[in-house]
């Protein structure tokens, strides 16, 4: 190395300075750009039952249905879902017979998302010790889950909320209705089906893997 | 426990720099064929050359094997040159040369960094040093390592960029320089 002072000269075009970790150059967001869903109901109690939903900020769509606003927590039951593990394969949480992790990320391809879905690689002989099945979830299409995942070498399936749109994370309160994607959220679903933890991390955060292995563990 | 909290203390086994009783304890969490990391190498040598006696720095094996096929072979070769208590001229080498590390090459750094070459080879060829580099991955991912490198700074994971400007005014506010 030439130089010992690396990462002096870098531009910052008046921004906060990038992080980065391998595969991923990623620059911290303010808290303004990390907004958060607000749901606001007609009605109180009725926020997961009417239609009729006044969101604040945001554009609503016609189709759109009601949302719970926050990410369901330890205690609840996970929702089923049937969603492409590949163009010609599905996985139904409910049939894996195992403890699951869902690994909700934001996109295939984004820097950040290979960096989690990498640790989680590196981590899945402890998470298969602990009878655990590791599922990434975003809302790519199962083409791009193929791609991504050959390309980075993950050994478990990403799965592909692709349609109707974010479905799956809308169930579970991690849609992004601001950008059409999901929260980087994780939960952990025990054999009976039921969430025995969950973490949002800031979208712009890798969290680890170390919370939910040892949600894991303590099953 | 909270997240990004180092799991393993860091003890006698570590690869380390600096006094036990240093203010500051930066552990990198590295994997030597990660340009991210060769990036972060000269800022690690220049904030233990700024930060002297305040800083403690230890540097651990994170090789994201399934990503850089040399990284595994990498670190169980730094940690052969351990053995022979040759550990940092050896990790230096790999940083300065991580774009040469396959096997040949990495026997060729041990002997430049005053180790017994055929020792290194007999290490690898036998995988005498593959369980303390996987304690090391195991250590990391309990810790909540996020990616390569991933810092911990006294225990807690840092998130911040690692440039040398905004590492060092962190460290700085950890452990300023008057209370030495």
């Amino acid at each position: 190395m030439s130089s010992l002072t690396w990462g002096q000269d870098e531009p910052d075009g008046g921004q906060p300075p990038p992080i980065r970790t391998c595969g991923m150059t990623r620059t911290l967001l303010g808290s303004s750009q990390s907004s958060q869903l607000k749901v606001v109901p007609e009605q109180p109690g009725l926020a997961h039952t009417t239609p009729f939903c006044r969101e604040v900020g945001l554009v609503t769509t016609r189709n759109q249905r009601p949302e719970p606003s926050s990410p369901l927590s330890a205690g609840a039951r996970a929702p089923d879902f049937t969603l492409a593990s590949a163009p010609d394969q599905n996985v139904t949480l409910s049939e894996l017979g195992s403890t699951a992790v869902l690994i909700f990320y934001p996109g295939d391809w984004s820097p950040v998302c290979g960096d989690e879905l990498s640790m989680f690689q590196a981590a899945s002989g402890l998470f298969d010790r602990g009878d655990a099945k590791l599922l990434g979830i975003s809302v790519d299409s199962a083409w791009s889950h193929t791609a991504f995942g050959a390309d980075r070498g993950f050994g478990f399936p990403l799965l592909a909320d692709f349609h109707p749109k974010g479905q799956v994370a809308r169930d579970y309160g991690v849609y992004r209705f601001e950008d059409g994607t999901t929260e980087r959220a994780l939960f952990v679903v025990d054999r009976s089906g039921a969430i025995a933890w969950s973490y949002v991390s800031p979208v712009d955060v890798n969290p680890g893997v170390d919370g939910a292995l040892r949600a894991v563990e303590a099953l | 426990m909270a997240q990004g909290t180092l799991t393993v203390p860091v003890g006698p086994a570590d690869h380390v720099i600096g006094p036990d009783d240093a203010p500051i304890t930066v552990v990198e969490y590295g994997d030597y064929e990660c340009p991210y990391c060769g990036q972060a190498y000269p800022v690690t040598k220049e904030l233990i050359n700024r930060f002297g006696l305040r800083l403690r720095f230890v540097f651990r094996n994170l090789p994201l094997a399934d990503m850089h096929p040399h990284a595994q072979h990498a670190a169980e070769a730094a940690e052969a040159a351990a053995l022979q208590d040759r550990f940092w001229p050896m990790h230096d080498l790999l940083y300065e040369n991580q774009q040469n590390l396959q096997d040949d090459a990495l026997l060729d750094y041990a002997r430049q960094a005053g180790a017994d070459a055929e020792a290194v080879e007999q290490a690898l060829v036998q995988g005498a040093t593959r369980k303390r580099v996987e304690a090391d991955l195991e250590s990391a991912l309990r810790s909540g390592a996020n990616g390569t490198p991933t810092f911990f700074v006294n225990g807690q994971r840092y998130d911040q960029s690692w440039d040398l400007q905004t590492f060092s005014s962190y460290l700085d506010s950890v452990a300023p320089e008057a209370s030495q």
